[in-house]
């Protein structure tokens, strides 16, 4: 595994370790033989076709799933202690879009912790919203419906929220499905921002785009093979994935290339 | 005797109107969480096998002579059995959540037919359950209701942001560390007693709207379930009380007058709520999912970021 220049060892483990993992939902194989590790300060990427087992990646890191085989460490501690450190965005569709709810009150949620999540906002509480509403440049729409916003600002507020918890990994599921090309440009730069003091894991289906910004590529396909960016020019993009950039965006190429053996 | 007058002189009229106000404390907060959530299939589940409870309690006092077993506690239990069972299944058996949640409500009421029909005696007054009567609510019940009341009102507001945040986000609130099962269950229980409670005001064949009007009506106009509880809270109120006083001169059925009204109520609010958003939209350009305009805050915003 190669250590990244940004990721310079002070502690020893990294910020994601994923140890031969297998897992299934009661049939075939979803995940097989699974072992990465994502180190401290990296902006990754885990990148497949749909089906490719994704999703169930990020449960099983997440602890809401549980292996069949293996093991997860989040900052070397098991999943559901280490995901206390982990911001995470889920997909937006997620949501019932009529719930009432303001857009301060979605971040505050963030807050909420283990032991104290009574009664109603607290001041401080709300300072901490909004720095982070700020941060995701939204302070102005603190008070609006969460509702009333476009696609785009709702997956900022839910980075806001995901910053509310004060995370050192910020784990995003599909965060560009509804965003236009426009606004995925600067979705990706709010994320090379934050990059600068955590770790940011992103789940895509795009690679094409992704790969100008990330630092390491995590390619999920039952299999996982992992690629520093670095080492990925034209040419090795072309080999991996028999055809142009263009081709992995349409998921076409990339079982062409995993199917095989390791 | 106009309404006034009769009102100083009945207590029956105090303790319906009463009961209205008390009732509608319970069905504002925990309607409002309903209608968030899009439990009323529960809530109407629940509320059918209450008739089960009724039943089984007024054959154990009329034939097995348990004096003190007031058709309401049977109520009560069978509610909490119900959201129990409808809890667990939902929270452990999720792909056949919406057949048990139908199971449960014809079970509830096959249950309370069987046992009315083996108590001997005149049992009228169990099938003014099933569409209500709030004249009826003697002192006994009000201090019950006053109990349940305090109850949800206390659990409803100080468990406001975790059943806010389960609501809205069950995987997030889980990852925050959050107890999702109990709060599930709470909101269900929260819900079973406050379905006792309207029981008493609408009926069982009418609760769930009394539960979900007032609140879906509030929700059109409140952006924050806080907001839509005080607003549910206020119209549940009015429309207890406002349907008791009209349907109290031409005799009419008061569970029936009361949610007329509620129905009535939430139409001309989505009519105005309607209006309002066209004209918003064309004068402010704000950006409603329904109507496809452009964002009001732009992304330049983002693009000022270091």
């Amino acid at each position: 595994m190669p250590t990244h220049p940004t990721s310079v060892i002070h502690q020893p483990c990294p910020a994601i370790e994923v140890d031969d993992i297998s897992f299934s939902y009661g049939g075939p194989l979803v995940l097989e033989d699974v072992t990465f590790q994502i180190p401290r300060g990296d902006f990754a990427s885990l990148v497949g076709p749909n089906g490719g087992g994704k999703t169930t990646l990020v449960k099983i890191i997440l602890g809401l799933l549980s292996p069949a085989r293996g093991s997860i460490r989040i900052f070397g501690e098991p999943p559901r202690e280490g995901r206390k450190r982990v911001g995470y965005i889920p997909q937006r569709p997620h949501f019932d879009p009529l719930f009432p709810v303001s857009v301060l009150e979605v971040v505050s949620m963030g807050r909420i912790q283990k032991g104290l999540p009574w009664g109603f906002l607290r001041h401080r509480e709300k300072q901490q919203s909004i720095t982070c509403l700020d941060e995701v440049g939204l302070a102005d729409a603190a008070g609006m419906s969460f509702s009333a916003l476009s696609g785009g600002q709702q997956q900022r507020v839910l980075i806001a929220r995901a910053l509310a918890c004060n995370p050192d990994i910020l784990l995003l599921d599909e965060p560009t499905s509804n965003l236009d090309i426009h606004m995925e440009e600067a979705f990706y730069e709010l994320l090379v921002h934050l990059n600068q003091r955590m770790t940011v894991v992103l789940v895509s289906h795009d690679l094409g785009f992704v790969s100008r910004f990330v630092k390491t590529v995590v390619c999920v396909k039952q299999k996982v093979m992992v690629h520093p960016t670095s080492e990925i020019d034209s040419d090795v993009i072309r080999e991996m994935y028999g055809g142009e950039i263009r081709v992995i965006r349409h998921d076409v190429d990339c079982g062409h290339f995993h199917g095989g053996p390791l | 005797m106009t309404f006034l007058e009769a009102l100083t002189q009945h207590s029956f009229l105090q303790n319906a109107l009463l009961t209205g106000l008390l009732a509608a404390l319970a069905c504002g907060i925990v309607g409002t969480y309903v209608v968030a959530r899009r439990i009323s299939s529960i809530a109407g589940s629940i509320a059918h096998c209450v008739l089960g409870g009724l039943g089984a309690a007024r054959y154990l006092q009329v034939v097995c002579g348990w004096e003190w077993f007031h058709p309401l506690y049977g109520a009560l239990l069978s509610a909490l059995a119900a959201a129990m069972v409808i809890g667990l299944v939902s929270l452990h058996y999720r792909q056949r959540e919406d057949t048990v949640i139908q199971a449960v409500w014809a079970f509830g009421m096959a249950i309370g037919v069987v046992f009315i029909y083996k108590t001997p005696g005149y049992n009228e007054d169990l099938m003014s359950y099933l569409f209500g009567n709030i004249l009826l609510v003697s002192d006994n019940e009000i201090r019950l209701l006053i109990g349940l009341d305090v109850i949800v009102v206390l659990a409803g507001l100080f468990f406001h942001r975790p059943l806010m945040a389960v609501c809205f986000d069950e995987e997030f609130s889980r990852l925050r560390g959050l107890n999702v099962e109990f709060f599930t269950l709470l909101l269900l229980i929260l819900t079973a007693l406050t379905v006792v409670v309207l029981v008493n005001v609408v009926g069982i064949v009418l609760v769930i709207a009394l539960l979900t009007l007032p609140a879906a009506t509030s929700g059109l106009f409140c952006k924050t379930l806080l907001g839509m509880m005080a607003g549910a809270v206020l119209l549940c109120a009015v429309v207890n009380d406002l349907g008791i006083l009209l349907s109290y001169q031409p005799n009419l059925p008061s569970g029936a007058t009361i949610i007329l009204l509620a129905c009535v109520i939430y139409i001309l609010a989505l009519v105005m709520s309607r209006l309002r958003t066209v004209t918003e939209v064309h004068s402010k350009g704000i950006y409603r999912r329904d109507a496809g305009k452009a964002p009001a805050i732009t992304d330049a915003e983002v693009n000022q970021q270091p």
